[in-house]
């Protein structure tokens, strides 16, 4: 059992903590992360309640797959791909919606058109300018990484809704930011 | 990190007043940068948060209901039988390598010695002895002190994991049977010996001082008996042949009777 009392302890020696059964390391993580986690994930669900269940889920997969937090890249973006994906799951176990065996989207771009925005013009104005509904494809793809598929989930709306969503998106952003 | 969220951002997010760039930008950063992270532990008190913990406390301090478990609660086997069934310790995975090794090895030995199964024939009743021997064993067993104070009576709890052990072993000797074809037929004869064999050991354990004794006495017993048969009988495994097999099912048919009549002896706490 590590000793957390003489200093600050890192996210990452909490993780290691958590290894070894910790229940204060645990304790600690939720104190740090919980806040933020609350509120970007009620950004994406408007119910409190599925909010609320899928923040005790996400930390009691960081309490039982801390082992497999692998070092790489902040504790919170890990604890955040867990939450996010979370909240999926749980969307998806309520509502019924087509599967599909659709492949991945394999083109990502857009990400590289926002970073060349960032650049070249006046990302925040042109943000503003898309409407709600392309902003929340982008909000979902790009800044919480998820697949074209996933986002369907979160935004519930078909796959392919989705890519043309994205597609506008990207053809609006790059005239706006031309 | 230089750069940081400014504070009425901050404000603003947390009541979610604010543009998507913005907290598109803020979102971002956060997830790189513990000290606006904790700008923003410090600024909210979310609702519920307490809440939320006191469920995390909980799931986390309630024993995790094994694969296994799960398994026979999907079963039909009702949740209290599962757990007793789970916490017996020769159901538990070292002790069933073990068997496995065990009876892997047996059939090895009778089918290369390629005369009589003898030696798989031999060893096979005593692992569903040893495995109920060991699911009574005071000591050996974790769960023995709750077994001891359990509002269950101590004879059904005993059926109840003496079943779970003998299903068990059995499958296990059943299928290094089918797996030694060379065997033939004449390998599954150990089947009524063997219950024949874990009755009477706990009908003996109910005048001997633990159930291990009474396992060890009958084991010792049975290798003594098939050796000096096959030595004295005309024809090879006479310990399994029509009138063997009788002979096991009158006693296995025996004990029973007597176990069920001797069943309060199992309420005192020297047999659990």
């Amino acid at each position: 059992m590590r000793d957390l009392s003489d200093r600050e302890a890192t996210d990452e020696d909490l993780i290691a903590a958590l290894c070894d059964g910790d229940a204060r390391a645990l304790r600690e993580l939720y104190e740090r992360h919980a806040p933020w986690l609350v509120l970007r994930l009620s950004r994406r669900c408007a119910d409190p309640a599925i909010v609320e269940e899928v923040v005790q889920d996400t930390f009691l997969a960081v309490w039982r797959g801390a082992g497999r937090y692998r070092g790489q890249g902040e504790v919170a973006a890990w604890i955040w791909g867990i939450g996010i994906r979370r909240l999926i799951d749980r969307l998806r176990r309520h509502r019924v919606l087509s599967i599909r065996g659709d492949r991945p989207d394999p083109e990502p771009s857009a990400e590289e058109v926002v970073l060349l925005g960032v650049e070249h013009g006046d990302l925040a104005t042109a943000m503003d300018r898309l409407s709600p509904e392309l902003r929340a494809v982008i909000q979902a793809t790009i800044l919480d990484g998820l697949t074209t598929r996933e986002a369907g989930h979160l935004l519930q709306i078909p796959q392919g809704t989705v890519k043309t969503r994205l597609m506008r998106a990207r053809r609006e952003l790059r005239e706006a930011l031309a | 990190m230089s750069w940081h969220v400014h504070e009425d951002t901050i404000e603003a997010y947390i009541l979610g007043r604010i543009d998507d760039a913005s907290a598109f930008s803020l979102e971002a950063h956060l997830l790189a940068c513990a000290s606006c992270r904790a700008a923003i532990s410090t600024r909210v008190e979310v609702e519920g948060q307490a809440r939320i913990w006191s469920g995390i406390r909980e799931s986390i301090d309630r024993p995790r209901v094994g694969m296994i478990e799960r398994a026979l609660i999907r079963l039909g086997v009702p949740a209290h039988t599962a757990r007793l069934l789970v916490v017996t310790p020769s159901l538990r995975s070292a002790w069933l390598i073990g068997i496995t090794a065990c009876l892997a090895f047996a059939a090895i030995v009778s089918s290369a010695a390629g005369e009589t199964p003898l030696p798989f024939l031999m060893l096979a009743p005593l692992i569903p002895l040893a495995g109920v021997a060991a699911a009574f064993g005071g000591p050996v067993d974790p769960a023995w002190e709750i077994g001891v104070a359990s509002p269950t009576g101590a004879f059904r709890l005993m059926l109840i994991r003496a079943a779970g052990v003998l299903a068990t072993s059995a499958a296990l000797a059943g299928l290094a049977t089918i797996a030694s074809p060379a065997l033939g037929w004449s390998a599954a004869g150990w089947l009524v010996p063997s219950l024949a064999l874990t009755v009477l050991t706990l009908v003996l354990s109910t005048v001997t001082t633990s159930v291990i004794h009474a396992a060890t006495i009958v084991g010792i017993g049975w290798v003594a008996g098939v050796i000096v048969l096959e030595r004295v009988a005309s024809a090879p495994l006479a310990a399994f042949g029509p009138t063997a097999q009788l002979v096991s099912a009158v006693v296995a048919v025996g004990s029973l009777i007597a176990l069920v009549g001797r069943r309060d002896a199992f309420e005192r706490p020297a047999h659990l």
